[in-house]
């Protein structure tokens, strides 16, 4: 969130002129959307299992189910030949199930907060920003068992963990740009949902998550170059399985994409979101 | 930031030349050899509804404006657009400083949470930071008296004990707008008058408030100026006082001034104060005075002056009137009206039969009612005074006399006539 953000209503939109209270106070701003933000994404993953017997556990079996599954697949029955196969899937699975859970559930972010969104001066960008942070906490949740799995595997833990802040926030950035446009344009077009659903399967499919990409030909590689999710999910392995320092010209490409869609995103958004009202 | 506002003083809000127009669908049922006879067209038909047309109005800070007028006259429509909710399909709608709603009572709220951590989430969605709730949530608590379950989850409250919750998370803002609609007619009257008591203390704080309201009394209490809205047009925009009369008499002329003079649902009624007397059969609605009626007095049956009745007491009314030169014939009518304008009953001098040969200088007409078996409420007798042929009306008086009726009459409906029941063993 920045603070441009309130000016800039302010200017154009007469009737929303009013800034959260005492918002003259720029630290109180950052405080303000800090403050809603984190307890909005705690309320959400407290509520998510709330009353269930596992509670937050549940968080854990979808992905172990997943890694089960995968491993028995890619090992015994067709095998791959890749190295410490469950950590290498783990890593890219949970970053992946960070990535599209927070896509999918993006469509329905603006209509399941309706009393929110018609709340006047609320800033509904929080809401895409409080979805891609609840999934945060997921993955967050989810860590500590690839570092057992890393430790099982005796790869052990390396000075370059140390990049994981840097590749999570490029993550963040992409995914919260990405949801952004995802939650405005199903606000009008119901399409968006289904168009949705089908480019995050297939998305899934041409990122390595369960497979490796050394072995595609050539003139396939561009796909997985250009794809920003591929060469995160390769990062994340990087200093993980690899214990060596991500490639940063890579980085730099998902960089400028995450930032580029981060733009767009916000811009989009922010341009659509006063009409959002009459179209609940 | 917005520089073309250096001129503009310290209204809070303006409004200007608002308009509102809504389409109502209505979906049509038809058979499905309609439809394929229609080509599958359109099975909807859309009406626009002109919801606010041309409103126009200033607020300035400090000051409390109450918004009344009949169903469907615009009022919800303004004060969500006030609110911020909605877009004026034409016309400007301008809000200063910060303005809290009581119209989306306990937005955010969750029914898994606890009412603590409720009152967090309104606040932070409303723009608190948790230091800012952290600081006055034991007052939120205290005011809504729910002390014993704040820590349940709210799925545990009843209705009443959500709307307690939502209304002391509001009113902590600290907001220098409170919208309140009608919600404050909810819940049980200790707290209601809990509630009016706080919006008094807010506003003497130099809160503004503005609040739609049915009740006269509250409007009378709470607001310095009024605004009455009728078929989507300010019809009348002043201090309150002069406002909820005028609003009160109308309701009251329109009972009285039976066949004929029926013009007060003017279509064309202007948007400007002036105009008002024009929409209004105004000799109507004052009377010409060449009688006026000075006091009206209500006593019990020992004599004493009151204003209030057990149901089923006897009462005594003495009007006094004033005229202003000789009159012959003249017909006094009396009413009683429910508070809300519904008239209970009327009769007249000529009705009952009793002529009044003629008045002149000051007097007094009384009469008695053995028993009036009258449902709790708040009532108010309408009187007024015609020459013998009904075509001029000398005044009416709809103020002056109000009175309560009280007692542990069961039942609904408008009186409570002595009964017994038989025949059950």
């Amino acid at each position: 969130m920045n603070t441009g953000l309130i000016e800039r209503q302010e200017q154009e939109q007469p009737a929303d002129t009013t800034p959260p209270l005492k918002a003259k106070n720029r630290g109180r701003v950052w405080r303000y959307y800090w403050d809603l933000i984190s307890t909005l994404v705690l309320r959400d993953v407290q509520l998510r299992y709330r009353r269930s017997i596992l509670g937050i556990l549940w968080s854990l079996v979808n992905p172990l189910l997943m890694l089960v599954i995968l491993s028995f697949v890619f090992q015994k029955v067709v095998p791959l030949g890749v190295a410490n196969y469950p950590a290498y899937v783990f890593c890219g699975l949970i970053a992946w199930n960070w990535f599209g859970a927070s896509i999918l559930a993006s469509n329905n972010v603006i209509m399941n907060n309706a009393d929110l969104v018609r709340k006047p001066h609320f800033a509904t960008e929080t809401l895409v920003l409080i979805n891609v942070g609840t999934n945060l906490v997921n993955y967050l949740i989810t860590l500590p068992i690839l570092i057992g799995l890393l430790l099982v595997d005796n790869i052990g833990l390396n000075w370059s963990l140390l990049f994981l802040p840097l590749i999570m926030l490029l993550q963040f950035i992409l995914t919260t740009g990405l949801g952004l446009l995802v939650a405005a344009l199903n606000v009008y077009f119901r399409d968006t949902e289904h168009l949705v659903t089908v480019a995050i399967l297939l998305w899934f499919y041409i990122t390595p998550i369960f497979y490796k990409s050394d072995g595609v030909p050539k003139e396939f590689a561009w796909i997985f170059d250009i794809n920003p999710m591929a060469q995160l999910v390769a990062a994340y392995r990087q200093i993980t399985l690899g214990g060596s320092a991500p490639d940063f010209l890579a980085l730099l490409w998902v960089s400028f994409l995450a930032l580029a869609i981060g733009a767009i995103g916000f811009i989009f958004f922010r341009n659509v979101k006063h009409s959002f009202v009459e179209e609940l | 930031m917005s520089s073309n506002s250096v001129t503009a003083t310290k209204n809070l809000i303006e409004v200007e030349d608002l308009w509102k127009r809504y389409y109502v669908t209505q979906e049509k049922h038809r058979s499905l050899k309609e439809s394929v006879l229609s080509g599958f067209r359109s099975a909807r038909k859309s009406e626009l509804v002109w919801a606010l047309q041309g409103v126009s109005f200033q607020l300035e800070q400090g000051r409390t404006l109450g918004i009344i007028g009949n169903n469907g006259a615009g009022k919800s429509t303004l004060l969500r657009l006030l609110s911020g909710l909605g877009r004026p399909t034409k016309g400007r709608v301008m809000v200063r400083g910060q303005l809290a709603s009581l119209l989306e009572l306990g937005t955010g709220f969750h029914s898994d949470l606890t009412g603590r951590e409720n009152i967090y989430i309104g606040g932070l969605v409303a723009g608190l930071t948790r230091q800012e709730i952290g600081t006055r949530i034991d007052e939120i608590i205290e005011f809504s008296e729910l002390e014993a379950v704040i820590d349940t989850p709210l799925r545990t409250y009843s209705s009443g004990m959500f709307l307690r919750l939502a209304f002391a998370t509001t009113i902590s803002y600290e907001a220098n707008l409170l919208i309140v609609d009608e919600a404050l007619t909810v819940g049980d009257i200790r707290f209601q008058k809990k509630c009016i008591k706080r919006l008094r203390e807010l506003k003497e704080a130099g809160t503004s408030i503005v609040i739609v309201s049915h009740i006269m009394e509250q409007v009378q209490e709470l607001c310095d100026e009024v605004l009455w809205l009728e078929n989507g047009v300010v019809k009348l925009h002043g201090p309150a006082l002069e406002v909820v009369k005028r609003y009160k008499d109308r309701a009251f002329t329109r009972v009285v001034a039976s066949p004929g003079t029926n013009r007060s649902e003017s279509e064309e009624a202007a948007p400007v104060v002036e105009a008002e007397e024009a929409a209004h059969p105004a000799e109507m609605l004052v009377g010409n005075h060449e009688i006026e009626i000075s006091e009206v007095k209500i006593s019990n049956e020992f004599g004493s002056e009151v204003d209030t009745l057990t149901s089923g007491e006897p009462l005594n009314v003495e009007v006094s009137y004033f005229a202003h030169r000789r009159i012959e014939h003249p017909i006094f009518m009396i009413g009683i009206f429910r508070e809300d304008g519904l008239k209970c009953y009327e009769s007249s001098t000529e009705a009952d039969g009793v002529f009044v040969e003629a008045v002149e200088g000051a007097g007094t007409i009384s009469l008695t009612y053995s028993a009036l078996p009258l449902m709790r409420g708040s009532y108010w007798l309408g009187i007024s005074i015609f020459d013998k042929s009904w075509d001029t009306a000398f005044d009416f008086q709809g103020q002056k006399a109000p009175f309560e009726v009280v007692g542990a009459v069961p039942g609904t409906g408008i009186f409570h006539p002595p009964h017994k029941w038989h025949g059950l063993t």
